[in-house]
């Protein structure tokens, strides 16, 4: 798996983790039972701070994609495969909605009128 | 060349030194059992002559094995010392404390086996320490990366790590798992006499699957290698030592003659499977060989970062 992180990005580093990840796993080439690299290898290894990445894989663990466990790191979910792929659209949503400046209650609107059909 | 001498000295002359020392002890008395060993070692009519026997047996054995581990293979390949250095201690120390823990303790088989065994872990660990490092500058890569390696498209700004494993097909560790399970349980239940050795057999058969089953990741560190499960040893080639990174197909018996770990003349390989690996070479021409999948995403961005370091060396220096 490759994870890419852009510094000039106004997108937070560890929000860009999350992210990587999550394509990663929607594109299947994480898969359920596997590891994410350790968080000292991957901090390493982009060249920043390790508690930045823990932060993107604890909002991983939050979604329920990954397992945090003592010893074996970040795991991924059975889950995973079916949700990431959404919540990363979500957070796509999300962004494009604030920068149009569009409410919560107007989203929410949309999502509601999509799933209807 | 003085840390080439002190990798001899530590890998095959200290051991000798060892087994010598327990050898002569016998010889003089100085360690002298105070009752028939016939019933403390495995078999009967055993005498000190015995002992003498089994310590220059180890002594031939275990420097031979240290010998050809340290003086064959790639001049710089990494953990070639530290590993010749744990295999000879190993040896001279398990054998060392079970034949000492045989005459001093008089009693059963088992306990100078476990003492035996304690101490090859303690003093593989120790040789391996005390060995002491290579040196590493042959090893730095100078000028930029080749043009026809493959490169990735990173941007300005941009960070990136790849991470991937060397596994072999799903059916290897579930052959060992068949082997290893009604094996194990028949000689026990059948023939327990034989029971050391099978089990034996099938620990280190699946000790090696696990030690070959590694995990290689590319970024600013530049190739790390980490062995399960404890992440130690571990290989790391970094950004300055990389002269170019590849992809090349790679058959474990067809090229390397073995599976696994092979430590090549040109270099250590890592070989689980048939098909594309990923081949880094290094500043001195020596190669460290891995059959990770999607290497080619690996190799290029490992090119493309070792470019990067080096241009923004240029640019400092």
């Amino acid at each position: 798996m490759q994870i890419r992180v852009d510094h000039a990005s106004p997108v937070a580093i560890y929000a860009q983790v999350a992210a990587a990840v999550r394509r990663e796993v929607a594109a299947g080439r994480v898969r359920h039972g596997e590891r994410l690299p350790a968080a000292r290898d991957l901090a390493d290894g982009l060249g920043v701070n390790i508690h930045t990445v823990l932060k993107g894989y604890q909002e991983l663990r939050d979604e329920g994609l990954v397992e945090l466990r003592r010893g074996r790191g970040a795991v991924v979910t059975a889950r995973a495969a079916d949700v990431a792929g959404p919540r990363q659209a979500v957070v796509e949503l999300v962004e494009q909605a604030r920068r149009a400046g569009l409410g919560v209650d107007e989203v929410v609107r949309m999502v509601r009128e999509g799933m209807a059909t | 060349m003085r840390s080439r001498a002190r990798a001899v000295l530590v890998v095959l002359v200290a051991p000798a030194l060892l087994l010598l020392t327990v050898w002569a002890a016998l010889e003089a008395g100085a360690l002298a059992p105070d009752r028939p060993l016939g019933d403390v070692m495995w078999w009967q009519a055993a005498a000190v002559d015995d002992l003498q026997v089994l310590l220059v047996g180890t002594a031939v054995v275990g420097l031979a094995v240290g010998a050809v581990r340290l003086l064959t293979g790639h001049r710089s390949a990494p953990g070639k010392r530290e590993l010749a250095g744990a295999l000879t201690w190993t040896w001279a120390a398990g054998c060392a404390a079970y034949v000492v823990a045989v005459v001093v303790s008089g009693s059963g088989p088992w306990g100078p086996v476990v003492a035996g065994a304690l101490a090859g872990v303690v003093g593989g660990l120790v040789g391996a320490v005390v060995v002491g490092r290579a040196p590493t500058s042959s090893l730095v890569a100078h000028g930029a990366v080749p043009s026809d390696a493959p490169r990735a498209s990173l941007r300005v700004g941009e960070s990136a790590m790849w991470s991937g494993w060397t596994r072999a097909r799903w059916w290897v560790y579930a052959a060992e798992l068949l082997v290893a399970g009604p094996g194990v349980a028949n000689t026990v239940l059948l023939a327990p006499e034989y029971g050391l050795l099978v089990v034996l057999l099938v620990t280190s058969i699946g000790l090696y699957l696990v030690a070959t089953t590694v995990r290689v990741s590319v970024g600013e560190a530049g190739l790390v290698v980490r062995s399960l499960p404890l992440g130690v040893p571990r290989v790391v080639v970094p950004l300055e030592h990389v002269a170019r990174a590849d992809v090349v197909h790679v058959s474990p018996i067809a090229d390397f003659g073995s599976w696994g770990y092979v430590p090549t003349r040109l270099g250590a390989v890592v070989v689980t499977r048939e098909g594309p690996a990923l081949q880094v070479r290094r500043g001195d021409g020596s190669l460290l060989t891995l059959t990770v999948d999607d290497a080619h995403e690996a190799a290029a961005l490992l090119n493309t970062l070792a470019d990067r370091r080096r241009s923004r060396e240029r640019v400092a220096a």
